[in-house]
């Protein structure tokens, strides 16, 4: 593609939100890790950026049927890089989600997200025509489930939590028939108290104190309890950068990676909050332009998935801050600190942004 | 109306999709609006006037009792001197201050304080147990150090002191390597846990549940309000399987020598009376006054803190030949009527092996051979059936292998072979080698645990149990878990050999010239060995002294192995502690001691073990002969271990790892 093509059609808005979430998201990491790591993760947070941003022209620059073309390569990779997990994996707080590569570890299923969507695509596009019948749901959801057995496996709850959702927008963005869709997540909801006895203990725990977040006052209960006075002692302005008492005074936990909207709500106020949330609200609008303006099915699939992940990211993370959400372990994408996250966020919208240059090539 | 329903109105998935997810933020704006604005003036009262502390209230532990209910470990209160790290002003200062005031050097202190640091508000114990005038310092200084309080906390009360105190063990702080292996169990930094013993192996059900508290405190530490609370659960308590009454014979008898002694139930392995001497007392490791005592005993030359009745090794002497006897009737080499000449010295080629009574024993069939111990009957015994039989005959006892009781560290003895000769000395087995081993010298080397289960197995006619520690758990909320005899194995060995063996050990104790004569008893029929042990370098003359047995000789109830260590002959040393053992046992069944309610806090009712002693005067006027047995085999000492010099506390990784339900952290 002529270079003067990929910047006259590349969306700016979108890349404009990007930076400045970016921006937000590293001052709060900043403000969250100073008084502990110095300037260490952020210089870290910084790389993984620029690495991102790599990552995310190359995609926009790539045509994304290339993505679909190799998806079963893309997807037996995961696949392996998963199961590697149960060998070589590295466990924090009762999961195994990391693999270690010399220093810096790495967490396979950031990408399994990014990858079921370009591996769904296909399936959805190839089989189009059959999109009618219940067969289709029944393929996706088969493709869909080996990597999702693997990360349950782990066990890692809140990926598995976010595979749903893409799954089931993509198939109804494909044109799957809405009776039978629905019929599915009645069965999911009424299958959900048999399947909570395969919980581990602390995913129950976290989960009923979600519920109720006094029956554990020391251990998941906390985490709610400090997240909110955190967010709410921010009122309107919030205490300015660096002057969250809840934050700087380690009550908030993990406030540099799940929690790190509450460092942004205690410091930067409902305004901060709000800006943060208008961005991603940018950048999920950028995606709906693209979806809609797709030259085909898969541009539109592929969008449509993205738009998704980031959406339900987005809504369970911040959701869980505020208490409306149960503490799932799911990062905030372009914020939170970590590298996994941010590079697969940037591929995926790498992705879109590929649609989106493309939409008037026929 | 959603922006994307103005951009392209025709798409109807969309337009679902971009519904459903501007809800969500509408949702999220909501309740973003409701916390920041209309409850954000209470959120930031809580946030700047106030700090949230965590308490942790940590669970009693469960109390220990003997079998029949008698109380020997509970809990007191003591006070803690807790710091809390994020409320430190001048770490050097506070720490200069507490340093001061409980007289532990500062390092320490700081240590403990970046053990724990990283929990945000979770107290930090810096001293246990702390006396009541310190106390009181540092609650009048309270206003100057902040981050500084005092907490009163239960602790194990160790009723008896030095009290079978290997078997209920102690419990102490947990360790940095501990504390990571446990942290997934539910166990957190300041937790005190098991050690050694009961307390250690059975940790999971005696430390209970913590509650929590969250409460409000005010910038003077004081507490303001509580948020929240969940109350402790105590630990389960624990009712071991030993008779204290039984016990209390066997410390008196032991005090103040060197040993061990474990009486068991032939009839399920229950154990009565477990005792290691010299012993420790388990109140030491409570609180951090008595360090210095802590560090001498681990220096101390006579290792109190090694449990001599399982991580002891000996040579088991005399006290073999039952086993060497049992092979020799099952192979064949020997029936119950053959008879061996003993001359006083068997001629193994060139090289003379004595028996202990230099005259000889004369013509003996194997009851003889067993009662008069005698060694040149077992050095021909010995050669006719093979080194490699003895040992097999030897491991269906499971000698040579740790038991199974749920104790640790525990050493799993030797049975040599040849085998077992070339691969670990590198030499090869000689003639000699069989001969010693004929009489449990040389290579051959036991626990006291496996002689109390060898001698129950033959006082039961052959099934081996696993020794047990714990009758039975009773937890908080009244629910009982019994625990059930659990069999190892039985012998292959026919049961009329067996007999014939408990034959020749009835005679040891009751006719005359046995050299068990002093576990004799008038009521009751005892049976037993003794075994007499050289150890050390060759020329050492000091002996330990073993005895082995069990009562009634019909349908055995108790059996014993009693050991003391450079004490002289098994027969007049350590049968005598046996036969307490046994008497007090008897005395107890028919009625005749005191009931278990009646002497709560007396340690020992020495009054009682002289009564019903009536036929001590005619057992002493049958003037049974000193036992003076001495095995001169000729490599007999050199390779027999110094159970005191070889006994380091062997690698323990035997902590029952179990899910504990304790409370829910995650960081």
């Amino acid at each position: 593609m002529p270079r003067q093509r990929f910047f006259r059609n590349i969306d700016y808005s979108m890349v404009v939100s990007i930076l400045l979430l970016i921006a937000v998201g590293s001052l709060a990491i900043y403000s969250a890790t100073c008084s502990s790591g110095g300037t260490a993760f952020i210089s870290r947070q910084i790389t993984w950026v620029c690495i991102g941003f790599g990552v995310f022209f190359v995609m926009s620059l790539l045509d994304y049927k290339a993505f679909t073309a190799i998806a079963p390569v893309l997807y037996v990779g995961v696949l392996l890089l998963l199961g590697s997990l149960f060998i070589f994996g590295r466990a924090r707080s009762g999961s195994t989600s990391w693999l270690s590569i010399g220093s810096f570890s790495l967490q396979p299923s950031e990408f399994a997200k990014v990858v079921l969507i370009i591996t769904l695509t296909r399936y959805l596009v190839w089989d189009y025509e059959k999109r009618q019948t219940f067969f289709y749901i029944v393929k996706a959801w088969i493709i869909a489930g080996i990597p999702l057995a693997l990360i349950l496996k782990q066990p890692d709850l809140g990926t598995a939590l976010v595979f749903i959702p893409i799954i089931f927008g993509m198939l109804y963005a494909a044109g799957a028939r809405p009776k039978y869709l629905i019929m599915l997540i009645i069965m999911g909801i009424m299958a959900v108290p048999p399947m909570f006895m395969f919980l581990k203990e602390y995913q129950k725990a976290r989960l009923l104190v979600f519920i109720n977040p006094n029956i554990d006052p020391l251990g998941a209960g906390y985490n709610i309890i400090q997240s909110k006075i955190a967010i709410g002692s921010g009122g309107l302005w919030g205490k300015g950068w660096l002057l969250g008492t809840q934050n700087r005074l380690s009550f908030l936990p993990e406030r540099h990676t799940d929690f790190i909207f509450s460092v942004i709500g205690e410091e930067f106020g409902l305004l901060g909050a709000t800006f943060v949330l208008l961005l991603f609200g940018l950048i999920l609008m950028s995606c709906f332009k693209a979806a809609g303006q797709a030259r085909d099915v898969s541009g539109r699939l592929l969008v449509v998935g993205v738009m998704v992940y980031l959406a339900t990211h987005i809504i369970i993370n911040v959701g869980m801050t505020i208490g409306i959400m149960p503490i799932t372990g799911l990062p905030l994408p372009l914020i939170s600190y970590g590298g996994s996250s941010m590079i697969a966020t940037l591929a995926a919208l790498g992705l879109v942004e590929s649609v989106h240059i493309r939409r008037y090539m026929f | 109306m959603t922006p994307i329903d103005l951009f392209y109105p025709h798409d109807d998935q969309l337009k679902v999709i971009g519904r459903l997810t501007a809800a969500a933020f509408i949702v999220i704006l909501s309740v973003l609006w409701y916390i920041q604005i209309i409850q954000g003036d209470s959120y930031r009262a809580l946030a700047t006037t106030n700090r949230i502390r965590r308490i942790v209230i940590s669970a009693p532990r469960g109390h220990l009792y003997d079998r029949n209910g008698m109380l020997l470990v509970d809990n007191r209160p003591s006070f803690d001197v807790q710091l809390i790290p994020n409320e430190v002003k001048n770490l050097s200062q506070t720490a200069d201050m507490l340093s001061r005031v409980l007289g532990e050097p500062k390092k320490d202190i700081v240590k403990k304080m970046k053990l724990e640091g990283y929990i945000p508000y979770l107290p930090v114990v810096v001293a246990r147990d702390v006396g009541i005038d310190k106390v009181t310092i540092i609650e009048e200084q309270k206003p100057f150090i902040e981050g500084v309080t005092v907490q009163v906390n239960a602790v194990r009360n160790y009723i008896y002191n030095d009290y079978a105190s290997h078997l209920i063990g102690h419990v102490g702080s947990i360790s940095r390597e501990e504390y990571k292996k446990l942290k997934d169990s539910g166990y957190m930094p300041q937790d005190i846990v098991g050690k050694m013993g009961v307390e250690k192996a059975y940790d999971a059900e005696l430390i209970g549940v913590s509650g929590g508290q969250q409460i409000q405190v005010n910038n003077k530490g004081f507490k303001d309000k509580t948020l929240s609370a969940r109350p402790p659960v105590k630990g389960t308590d624990i009712y071991l399987t030993i008779d204290k009454r039984i016990q209390d014979v066997l410390e008196a008898e032991l005090a103040g020598k060197a040993g061990a002694a474990v009486a068991m139930d032939p009839r399920s392995g229950k154990i009565l009376g477990y005792v290691s001497k010299p012993g420790f007392d388990p109140n030491m490791f409570i609180g951090s006054a008595r360090r210095s005592e802590i560090a001498q005993m681990f220096r101390d030359k006579a290792r109190p803190l090694i449990d001599r009745c399982i991580n002891g090794t000996y040579s088991p002497g005399s006290i073999f030949k039952i086993i060497v006897g049992l092979s020799a009737l099952e192979s064949g080499a020997l029936n119950k009527k053959s008879r061996l000449y003993c001359a006083g010295k068997f001629y193994l080629g060139p090289k003379e092996f004595k028996c202990w009574r230099a005259k000889g024993h004369g013509t003996l069939d194997i009851t003889e051979g067993i009662k008069y111990s005698c060694n040149v009957f077992f050095y021909r015994t010995g050669v006719m059936v093979g080194a490699t039989a003895i040992a097999a005959c030897a491991k269906q006892f499971f000698m040579g292998e740790k038991t199974d009781i749920d104790l640790s560290p525990q050493r799993s003895g030797t049975v040599p072979t040849p085998q077992w000769k070339r691969e670990t000395i590198h030499a090869p087995w000689v003639g000699g080698d069989t001969v010693n081993f004929a009489i449990g010298q040389g290579f051959m080397q036991v626990t006291p645990i496996q002689i109390a289960s060898m001698i129950s197995t033959v006082a039961n006619g052959g099934t081996v149990y696993k020794p047990l520690i714990v009758e039975k758990m009773v937890r908080p909320d009244g629910q009982e878990i019994i625990i059930q005899p659990v069999v190892r194995g039985h012998l292959s060995i026919q049961p009329e050999h067996i007999e014939t063996m408990r034959k020749g050990l009835y005679k040891v104790v009751n006719e005359r010239d046995g050299t068990g004569g002093n576990a004799w008893l008038p009521n009751v029929k005892v049976a037993g060995k003794t075994g007499t042990v050289q150890y050390g370098p060759v020329g050492n003359k000091k002996t330990h002294a073993w005895f082995a047995g069990f009562a009634p000789f019909e349908a055995p109830e108790i059996g014993i192995a009693v050991l003391v260590e450079s004490a002289g002959s098994g027969g007049l040393n350590s049968a005598p502690i046996a036969k307490k053992a046994f008497e007090q046992y008897f005395q107890i069944k028919n009625g005749g001691a005191a009931a278990p309610a009646a002497d709560q806090a007396q340690a020992n009712d020495q009054a009682q073990q002289q009564q019903g002693q009536t036929g001590q005067a005619a057992q002493e006027s049958a003037a049974q002969p000193p036992a003076n047995e001495q095995a001169q085999g000729a490599e007999a000492g050199a390779s027999v271990q110094d159970p005191s010099a070889d006994q380091g506390p062997e690698q323990d990784d035997s902590r029952k790892e179990k899910k504990k339900p304790k409370l829910f952290f995650f960081f």
